[in-house]
């Protein structure tokens, strides 16, 4: 056979496989090759659980006296402030059964430890140290004490995927915090989100929280998303042109809590 | 010996993609190893047997492996790097015997360069094509030319066996 034909025939079978699976994939809606992908991310799961390890024990000896110093302070500072909370959370227990509101509960699933950075070049995703054997489950929210980071968007029985706020496939129902003005919150790559939906004859102003609506169904209300950076009033359209930067680097995520529906 | 030197290769690829991000931004080491591999089958199958299209028949296969591993890995649809890196591989045996005809570090560089880039094109292509994806102009940078610019700095290096 020359090599022309050999060159195309290899072609042909490249494109013919690679469409056929695709194809299928397409059609069965991307199910069914979930165990390949535990058995070949085991190894590297594995290795990256290790790298984690190796790199969160030496973080706490190198900081270990800084961070204690740190801390007293904190703790200090904290009994303080915890004198005041006790007695606002007294108040607003009074004034809930006034309401006859019952006290919301976080939805506390389980908290997991980042491993690497997901394994997609086209979606912004980071691994965690945990997966369906601990509860967690597609589309549960993923936070940290500084805010919502992402949702699950894989669960595998050991590891599980979540999808940033920052991935332009990401997208939660949200409302501004002062003024309850309800949009959508959607990743644009970048380092902020993009709020849509908010009317141009409404006020928004540089600073103002955005806070989970819970209206989407899948993220529970009231969850710290970002902050408002940046607001423009589009002449001729109907909404503004809002910049939303999260409370929670992206890149800076290494322990987290993974919340139920 | 020869094999254990590949496997330590591509799995070192595979994990330095995974957790290192020079300015934010992700490799695609895998083209390098498909591109490498092509290289150096090349002269050791022309050494031998005087013609290259067995060379790249073992290239377009390795490729193809190599991409069905991080089609698997990545969790999305099987396909589209198995079809781009097995191509890459088949191209990357013909780039130096009837491209360029003569490497140098500057050809190295840019057929590693316009290698990665048709990988990130016919990738992103494939995934948009058949998943439910967005992309907009900001990751579509980051996801092809990014990489590709990194890459250029290992075609510098990498030769073919004289």
């Amino acid at each position: 056979m020359s090599k022309s034909k050999k060159r195309l025939l290899i072609f042909f079978i490249l494109s013919f496989i690679a469409l056929m699976m695709m194809t299928y994939q397409y059609k069965s809606q991307n199910k069914g090759h979930s165990i390949f992908r535990e058995t070949f991310s085991y190894p590297f799961n594995a290795v990256n659980s290790l790298i984690a390890s190796a790199r969160a024990a030496f973080n706490i000896h190198w900081n270990a006296v800084e961070e204690n110093k740190r801390l007293k302070k904190e703790i200090s500072r904290l009994l303080l402030e915890m004198q005041g909370y006790g007695e606002m959370a007294k108040e607003n227990e009074r004034l809930r059964e006034i309401l006859s509101l019952k006290p919301q509960m976080r939805n506390y699933a389980t908290a997991a430890r980042v491993i690497s950075r997901g394994n997609d070049r086209l979606l912004k995703t980071i691994i965690l140290d945990k997966g369906s054997n601990e509860g967690i489950r597609k589309d549960m929210a993923v936070i940290t004490t500084k805010g919502l980071v992402g949702k699950i968007y894989k669960a595998g029985s050991s590891f599980s995927e979540v999808l940033l706020i920052s991935d332009p496939n990401f997208s939660a129902a949200v409302r501004l915090q002062n003024t309850r003005q309800e949009g959508i919150l959607s990743g644009t790559g970048r380092s902020y989100g993009i709020l849509k939906y908010i009317p141009s004859e409404d006020a928004v102003e540089k600073g103002d929280a955005v806070v989970t609506s819970g209206l989407d169904g899948i993220i529970p209300p009231g969850l710290l998303v970002g902050i408002v950076t940046d607001a423009k009033k589009d002449e001729t359209g109907f909404f503004q042109d809002i910049k939303v930067m999260p409370f929670q680097s992206m890149d800076k995520i290494e322990e987290v809590v993974i919340l139920k529906k | 010996m020869n094999y254990l030197k590949w496997l330590s290769f591509i799995f070192l690829a595979f994990l330095l993609q995974m957790h290192f991000f020079p300015f934010n931004q992700r490799l695609n080491l895998t083209v390098v190893v498909v591109y490498v591999f092509g290289l150096k089958s090349l002269s050791s199958q022309t050494r031998t047997y005087g013609f290259s299209s067995m060379a790249g028949t073992k290239s377009a296969l390795f490729g193809a492996c190599i991409g069905l591993i991080e089609d698997i890995l990545s969790g999305a649809i099987i396909g589209p790097n198995f079809f781009s890196k097995g191509i890459i591989g088949f191209a990357s045996t013909a780039i130096f015997s009837e491209v360029f005809f003569q490497w140098t570090r500057f050809w190295g560089g840019m057929a590693l360069f316009g290698i990665t880039l048709f990988d990130g094109l016919i990738f992103t292509g494939l995934r948009v094509l058949f998943t439910n994806l967005h992309i907009n102009d900001f990751v579509f940078l980051q996801g092809i030319a990014a990489p590709a610019v990194i890459n250029a700095a290992f075609g510098i290096i990498f030769r073919p066996r004289q």
